[in-house]
């Protein structure tokens, strides 16, 4: 039995890398797989709290299916709106979207 | 024991090690590729925490439909490795990782302060006095799944666990284990009776997003040449225009037209 403390710390270690890519990387692209990889972070916790209460077992499952959903639908979108900006200004440097600046 | 817990270590440690590698890697498409290397080892430890059908989601959407995404996007992109990390600026470099690992250190802090940190998720004393209410949730549960689930499949095998007890799924005794928690009889059953509106919901998100992300990233009619174009209002997400040669393109040339008469009288006047 594997305690559930451990995947909370995968699961933080996760996000936190996450987190670090995201306000480092510069790449849109990039940018974006990091957030991927913070939502699936949360994805282990919420599943090892279904399964470390007894009771209530298909929450935690649900919502994870849930999240899923809605990272497919965000990864559509997003990219969606990258392959515009890239048309538009050529290139995908976070740097440069700075429309709203000037 | 020893070796479930030897496999989360492997499976743990390879998926950390390929997040920063993604995290530190030049090239995107070598990022999208550890990325993937990520998702498979999240879905070993899906089927190690018992969740078979979300380590099966896992692959197929996220390996399989999301960085597939991602890949075609770098291909039609064409995009390049970007500056290595020491050449980036020291906002970036310096408060980045900084932020990470104050918020590595808050979740660690929780982790270890709370009751449940190492003993199993066992005996977590807050939440025994909501036992009742979760066992008559079970209860409510274990009555929809003997409704629902053949208890035997062709070959006989009980769904999960031993066949102690006939009558009751094993697994969803309360005192026990979850041994069919994953099962996806059971998860389904759950997402059509509880989670029906939010299912229903997730459904319309993602015909929504398909409809956005097609209007978005359709690419611009050849109207360079109008005046109303939309790169000219605003260079950044332009929402296509009507179609040329379209009646309600027409139409808004014709209001566009009335539009600079009334303009340049204006100016004539004064």
């Amino acid at each position: 039995m594997i305690p559930v403390a451990w995947y909370l710390i995968l699961s933080g270690v996760l996000f936190a890398v996450g987190l670090a890519g995201v306000l480092v990387r510069r790449n849109v692209l990039v940018i974006f797989m990091c957030v991927e990889l913070m939502m699936n972070a949360v994805n282990i916790s919420l599943v090892a709290f279904a399964r470390s209460f007894t009771g209530v077992r298909f929450a935690g499952d649900a919502f994870v299916i849930f999240i899923i959903t809605v990272a497919a639908a965000e990864a559509a979108v997003g990219l969606a709106i990258i392959v515009s900006m890239a048309r538009q200004n050529d290139s995908i440097d976070a740097d440069q979207i700075d429309l709203l600046k000037d | 024991m020893v070796l479930e817990q030897l496999i989360f270590f492997v499976l743990a440690g390879v998926a950390t090690l390929s997040s920063i590698g993604m995290v530190l890697m030049k090239d995107p498409v070598h990022a999208a590729l550890l990325l993937v290397f990520t998702f498979f080892n999240l879905a070993g430890l899906y089927i190690l925490l018992g969740a078979e059908f979300i380590a099966a989601l896992q692959v197929l959407v996220y390996a399989g439909a999301i960085v597939v995404l991602f890949l075609f996007i770098m291909m039609l992109l064409q995009v390049r490795p970007g500056p290595s990390l020491n050449r980036l600026r020291f906002f970036q470099t310096g408060f980045g990782p900084v932020l990470a690992l104050l918020f590595l250190a808050e979740v660690l802090v929780v982790v270890f302060a709370s009751g449940f940190a190492l003993n199993g998720g066992k005996g977590f004393a807050p939440f025994d006095e909501n036992n009742k209410q979760a066992q008559q949730m079970a209860a409510s549960v274990k009555y929809v799944v003997e409704t629902a689930v053949p208890l035997k499949d062709a070959s006989g095998n009980t769904v999960g666990g031993s066949a102690a007890n006939p009558g009751i799924l094993p697994g969803l005794n309360t005192d026990k284990e979850p041994v069919t928690a994953g099962h996806p009889a059971l998860l389904g059953k759950e997402l059509y009776s509880t989670y029906l509106y939010p299912f229903e919901i997730a459904s319309l998100i993602l015909l929504i997003a398909a409809i956005g992300a097609i209007v978005i990233a359709r690419r611009q009619l050849s109207n360079d040449n109008e005046d109303d174009s939309p790169s000219k209002i605003g260079r950044g997400i332009s929402l296509a225009g009507p179609i040329p040669g379209s009646p309600q393109d027409l139409e808004t040339k014709k209001e566009d037209r009335l539009l600079e008469a009334a303009e340049r009288k204006l100016v004539m006047k004064k």
